[in-house]
């Protein structure tokens, strides 16, 4: 199976030239991502994927045949037919049948996705133009994440910056999003202004941040690590400008942290501490600050 | 011209016309107004 | 132009010395009549889509290499929003109404459409709409940039261009709908006797699905951006938030006219894809009723499959599950379609003409399109295709090798009998060579693109997506370039040519009224109705 892949990877590649021969059948594929919910998705794409590749197969090689077969310079006499019933009963009724098949699991995983109850905290997201701000909704911790300053600078017309240069070119953010591993989170998305989209691929669920709306979706991140994505919904000049990241760390590691923040922005809402502002993270208490 | 429609032909179209005419602009103020009536709520 | 001018004047002139067309530029001004109107609404749809295309070529430099190298991210935001606003109502829908105008009266037996000043009245005023939008481009504060599906609140972020790309909207709309009306009146009222209406060729059926769909949808929009207009200037708040509107209704209301919109440029593509693939494979279309019946369903689906567009506004479960099954029921009366058409290659005798080698690549391409259409359907793997590139590669697939194919089809299906002349068919087979293999170099990485997270609408992009970039940037610029050969082949083929006899397709199988005049067709056809057996 994995030579299949690698094989077709490598057809493909091939096919549209030099540059991504290298390039691997994970690139070419939605990722697996580290939720159950993007394990799901991830497993009915491909369920529909192959299905679509066997009727591709079966209808393209009916096509083919034709045009290799029937041909006038092959002295092909042309048929009188113009219909037949038995046949286009049968092909009205096997797609029919296929997509029901693809509808029963599509229907479970959406109800699936539709679940966030039984969440553990809630975090709120609000986009701006061209920022996302995350709050740890009952915890007192709210922070601004814009785009990393080296990308910034880079993605100036004509910048002179070579974008190979910058570590994770327009993917990185200045204060990224923390969760917890293995604790199903609540996300709720909104906006303070235009609509925006909120995508992590990793964690699969995409939802639009809408002014005058909450939306909700809930990501049970099983693995430790950054996760990258970034907005989706035309939002202006700087659309392609305000990525998402997302850390996820071990639950201890997350309650320090958490814990770290508070103490930042309680020190940063007491009169005269201005020594502790030195200790703590600048976003969360230049935020605080502004409240 | 003469091999133009004839009458009969003259008067169902002059009804299509105005008939269609008529369901697009009622299609365009019924959305209108559907806008009205929710951003009242 | 002017050469077919004098050559159909000249033919005019032997039989029709009473009424030939008038002289100079106040024909094309004045003119009633079809072919003209057909004429002047396929150059400029053939104008709108170079233009089009040289928005398109400039993205597609600026998303050569990452980092910002040629405009600035408001003009990108500006040429893809006006790109596609030029494709989807200057270039695509245009030809289609002009093949309408030139083929329809042709194929039913009628000798002109039934409202012939309106004809002419509806094409001024798409020259008076583009004219607008693209004086919009001009105006402080830059072009319109919220995307060609116009969503507040960004798109009221837009300056005084705003106005002018509604008026555009506006007057385009009115355009099309006065030429829907004409395009009903006309299969309604002025058929040949005899031709009964399941004895039309199918492009006139497709025609008048399409022209009732249009009818319901285009005031539909035609509302919506008014809303948008009155929010804008008159402090009213349809889609204000803040003043308890709902930018939500917006999004329901455009694709309620959205996903129609789609059918109206693909159901003529399905017409002439019908008309071809018989002739060349000299076999009569398998299932013409149920072609009709397909046409139809698809049709009335379009009318309750809209809020697939916005799977991830937060609609209830209910909403997206409703909407997820109605979507996927349109590959069924699709299926019969492509089945259908194979079915008439079936133990036909196929030769490969450039019409039938378009015709070809659009039923393999455009099925690719439904692929992921239907991919899309499902909405849990839509929150991971949504917005991404995944969804440019699909609807690229379904209007480039879909649409613009089948328009090209056609062309070169009709053009000897408009001019009256064959043309080069080794350039048409390079045209057709070339545009067949760059369409695919062009959007084929832009599914890898999509499921690797790269969003749509972005200037700028990280590196890891940098590779298949440059591979469809580099298929755009062969695609553009090989669309100059069809310039330069319409141009000769206007000039002179090989004569073409009345059937055009001596060899193949030709059915329809219009093989039965001469080629080109004279300047009134059918004024005397012909009786169909």
């Amino acid at each position: 199976m994995k030579t299949v892949k690698r094989a077709l990877a490598a057809c493909a590649a091939f096919l549209a030239g030099s540059g991504p021969a290298m390039a691997a059948w994970s690139d070419l594929n939605l990722r697996v991502g580290v939720t159950p919910l993007s394990r799901d998705i991830h497993g009915l794409h491909m369920l529909i994927l192959w299905i679509c590749v066997a009727i591709a197969v079966a209808v393209f090689g009916v096509m083919i045949y034709s045009i290799a077969t029937f041909r006038k310079s092959k002295g092909a006499v042309p048929a009188t037919f113009d219909h037949s019933t038995k046949a286009e009963i049968v092909w009205t009724v096997i797609p029919v049948l296929i997509l029901v098949g693809m509808a029963i699991p599509a229907a479970k995983t959406l109800v699936r996705i539709d679940d966030s109850s039984g969440a553990d905290m809630t975090i709120k997201v609000t986009g701006y133009q061209w920022k996302w701000q995350y709050e740890y909704v009952g915890q007192g911790v709210s922070y601004y994440s814009t785009l990393a300053q080296a990308s910034n600078f880079a993605r100036e017309l004509r910048s002179g910056v070579d974008p190979y240069s910058v570590q994770n070119y327009l993917l990185d953010v200045d204060h990224p999003l923390v969760l917890p591993q293995g604790v199903k989170v609540r996300v709720l998305v909104t906006s303070a202004d235009v609509i925006h989209s909120w995508w992590v691929p990793d964690f699969a669920i995409k939802k639009d941040a809408i002014p005058g709306y909450i939306n909700e979706l809930w990501i049970l991140a099983d693995q430790a690590g950054t996760f990258r994505g970034q907005c989706v919904e035309l939002c202006g000049r700087d659309h392609g400008f305000m990525p998402i990241v997302v850390e996820v760390k071990p639950r201890a590691e997350f309650d320090a942290w958490l814990a770290e923040q508070k103490a930042a922005t309680q020190a940063a809402n007491a009169p005269a501490t201005q020594v502790a502002l030195n200790h703590v993270e600048p976003a969360a208490v230049r935020v605080a600050a502004a409240e | 011209m003469d091999n133009g429609p004839n009458e009969q032909q003259r008067r169902g179209i002059r009804r299509t016309t105005i008939l269609l005419a008529l369901v697009a602009l009622a299609i365009y103020v019924a959305f209108i107004a559907s806008g009205v009536i929710k951003s009242q709520h | 132009m002017s050469a077919t001018a004098t050559h159909v004047a000249g033919a005019a002139h032997d039989h029709h010395d009473d009424h030939g067309p008038a002289k100079g530029i106040m024909r094309w001004l004045t003119t009633t009549n079809h072919k003209d109107i057909g004429t002047m609404y396929l150059v400029f749809s053939l104008l709108m889509f170079l233009l089009g295309g040289a928005m398109a070529l400039v993205i597609r430099a600026e998303l050569f290499m990452p980092g910002m190298q040629i405009v600035d991210p408001g003009t990108f935001n500006t040429l893809t929003t006006v790109h596609a606003l030029i494709m989807v109502f200057g270039a695509v829908m245009p030809a289609t109404v002009g093949l309408a105008n030139w083929m329809i009266p042709m194929q039913i037996g009628a000798p002109d459409m039934a409202l012939p000043r309106m004809n002419n009245f509806s094409f001024w005023l798409l020259v008076a709409a583009f004219s607008l939008l693209i004086l919009s481009l001009f105006m402080p504060g830059g072009g319109p940039a919220a995307g060609w599906t116009l969503y507040p609140p960004l798109v009221l972020q837009t300056g005084d261009a705003l106005p002018l790309a509604i008026f555009a909207i506006h007057l385009a709309g009115a355009s099309s709908i006065m030429g829907s009306i004409n395009i009903i009146v006309t299969i309604m009222n002025l058929r040949a006797p005899g031709m009964t209406l399941l004895k039309m060729p199918l492009f006139v059926w497709t025609w008048l699905i399409t022209a009732y769909l249009l009818i319901a949808v285009m005031p539909v929009f035609a509302g919506a951006v008014t809303m948008l207009l009155t929010d804008h200037f008159f402090h009213t708040t349809f889609f204000a938030a803040a003043g308890g509107g709902d930018p939500v209704l917006y999004q329901h209301v455009f694709w309620f006219f959205g996903h129609p919109e789609v059918y109206i440029m693909i159901l003529p593509a399905f017409g002439i894809v019908s008309e071809i693939i018989p002739t060349f494979s000299r076999k009569p279309l398998f299932g013409y009723d149920s072609m009709v019946y397909a046409t139809a369903s698809i049709a009335f689906l379009s009318f309750i499959v809209w809020a697939h567009h916005m799977f991830t506004v937060g609609m209830p479960l209910a909403g997206e599950m409703f909407f997820m099954l109605s979507t996927m029921l349109i590959a069924v009366p699709t299926g019969v379609k492509v089945f259908n058409w194979t079915a008439t290659m079936w133990k036909g005798s196929l030769s490969f003409e450039p019409p039938m080698l378009f015709a070809l690549a659009f039923l393999f391409l455009f099925t690719i399109g439904g692929f992921s259409g239907l991919m899309m359907a499902i909405a849990p793997v839509d929150f991971q295709y949504h917005d991404t590139y995944f969804i440019v590669a699909h609807f690229h697939y379904v209007l480039v090798p879909g649409a613009v194919f089948a328009i090209i089809a056609g062309v070169y299906y009709w053009l000897p009998k408009w001019t009256g002349h064959m043309y080069d068919m080794k350039l048409a087979k390079a045209h057709f060579w070339a545009s067949a293999i760059f369409v695919n170099v062009l959007f084929f990485p832009q599914h890898f693109l999509g499921l690797a997270g790269m969003p749509r609408r972005i200037p700028d992009y990280s590196t890891q997506f940098a590779d298949w970039n440059m591979v469809s940037s580099i298929g755009g610029f062969g695609f553009g370039l090989s669309q100059l050969l069809f310039v330069y082949l319409i141009w000769k083929c206007v000039r002179g040519g090989a004569q073409a006899s009345a059937r055009v397709w001596d060899d193949a199988k030709t059915e329809g009224l219009e093989w039965t005049v001469p080629s080109p067709a004279p300047y009134h056809t059918f004024e005397e109705a012909p009786v169909v057996k």
